[in-house]
């Protein structure tokens, strides 16, 4: 990623929501799956997976809202 | 924000949920029947979906080094009661080597936590902890030691690593990463990942069981002087000589050792230690190296590198990353 991009997405990723944040970091830093997330903070996997999908589209807005104003 | 065309599209809801199964969950066979339908059913689903799988696989790369360089933190959790390791599998910490020392304290089953260690972006730092076990990272690189098994488990999600295992048959030790995991009961080995595309693993000592991608794959055994790397999708072992075993671990001392090893496969390995963008023009990417070259400073290693090869010419870019191109070339 660009040094720009990685900027926005720094932001965009203090910005989420505390229960999708760290969803996403539990994923993606610590790799544990959705169930072990789930174990982790005691909530469903469906939640997990909701999180998750939302961490995404608000990483994703953020970074073709720099490309189509 | 969300006026973006992401959220006008209907499909974008369901794509991000689907991607989001599909990298952090076990999908069971209906649900992958139901994404198949889902797919199915309007063509341009399947770019949409592509979009958040290549936004999922950017994130397994780019969080751990914001995360490194201190610019993601991680939030407070609650963690749920689990089963404790055994005591003495505590961290307590603690080994001097030739760069900094790392630190860390966890003790008593009772508060089982997981333990993160760290090495900074330049830095090579090295730990022991509490059952004995050495490790020794590389730059840029974090490892977690998990708490609440009752093996012993570490996390390694972009980096590099070397370890000396202390025999404990009754607690095996599972190094996980994003491309397989690696399990052993006592023994010196190196692991090298970059996120779910590579892994690279080499024995020293002993024997280690490798699994290349989740649980389900066949264990391979390797064994001393064995290699194995996971690149493009393709698994091969080789045997390495006693000199090139020694090379591959010159990191440790600092030092990337190349023996006619083109520019393409060295500075990525740069980039990472220094944390900085460090680039090759098509010309000067297939250009074989064969040097010892020092680590300790990217401006010194920038240096010897076009001493060892003199068509090489480097240029620097404001936000200090470099450009290596050969001398003439535009």
């Amino acid at each position: 990623m660009a040094r720009q991009e990685l900027e926005i997405l720094e932001k965009a990723i203090a910005e989420l929501p505390e229960g999708c944040k760290a969803v996403l970091l539990l994923r993606k830093i610590e790799l544990l799956s959705h169930r072990e997330i789930s174990e982790r903070l005691g909530i469903a996997v469906s939640t997990v997976e909701k999180q998750h999908a939302r961490a995404l589209r608000l990483l994703r807005s953020a970074l073709e809202g720099r490309i189509d104003p | 924000m969300s006026t973006t065309r992401t959220d006008l599209d209907p499909s974008s809801d369901e794509a991000a949920l689907w991607a989001a199964r599909l990298d952090g969950g076990e999908m069971t066979d209906s649900q992958r029947d139901e994404l198949d339908a889902w797919l199915a059913s309007d063509p341009r689903r399947r770019a949409v979906l592509a979009r958040f799988c290549q936004l999922s696989v950017d994130l397994d790369q780019t969080l751990p080094e914001l995360l490194a360089e201190g610019r993601v933190k991680i939030p407070r959790q609650t963690p749920q009661p689990r089963l404790a390791w055994p005591r003495r599998w505590a961290l307590i910490g603690l080994a001097a080597a030739a760069a900094a020392v790392g630190f860390a304290v966890w003790t008593g089953a009772n508060h089982a936590k997981d333990e993160r260690i760290a090495a900074e972006v330049g830095k090579r730092r090295s730990f022991t902890l509490a059952d004995g076990t050495k490790v020794e990272l590389n730059a840029n690189t974090s490892l977690l030691v998990e708490a609440g098994s009752s093996e012993r488990r570490v996390r390694l999600a972009d980096g590099e690593a070397f370890f000396e295992v202390t025999k404990d048959k009754a607690h095996p030790f599972v190094v996980q990463t994003p491309a397989g995991s690696v399990r052993v009961v006592g023994t010196k080995f190196n692991v090298l990942t970059e996120a779910s595309s590579r892994l690279d693993v080499t024995v020293v000592e002993g024997q280690v069981q490798v699994r290349v991608g989740d649980a389900s794959g066949e264990p391979v055994t390797l064994e001393h002087g064995d290699r194995l790397s996971l690149a493009d999708g393709g698994v091969s072992v080789t045997g390495l000589s006693p000199a090139a075993l020694e090379d591959s671990l010159a990191w440790r001392d600092g030092w990337i050792v190349c023996d006619g090893t083109p520019l393409s496969e060295i500075l990525p390995r740069a980039a990472h230690y220094f944390g900085r963008s460090i680039t090759a023009t098509k010309g000067a990417a297939s250009v074989r190296i064969g040097a010892r070259l020092k680590l300790d400073d990217l401006d010194q290693f920038l240096k010897d590198l076009q001493e060892t090869e003199k068509t090489l010419q480097v240029t620097h870019d404001p936000a200090g990353g470099a450009r290596v191109s050969l001398r003439g070339e535009n």
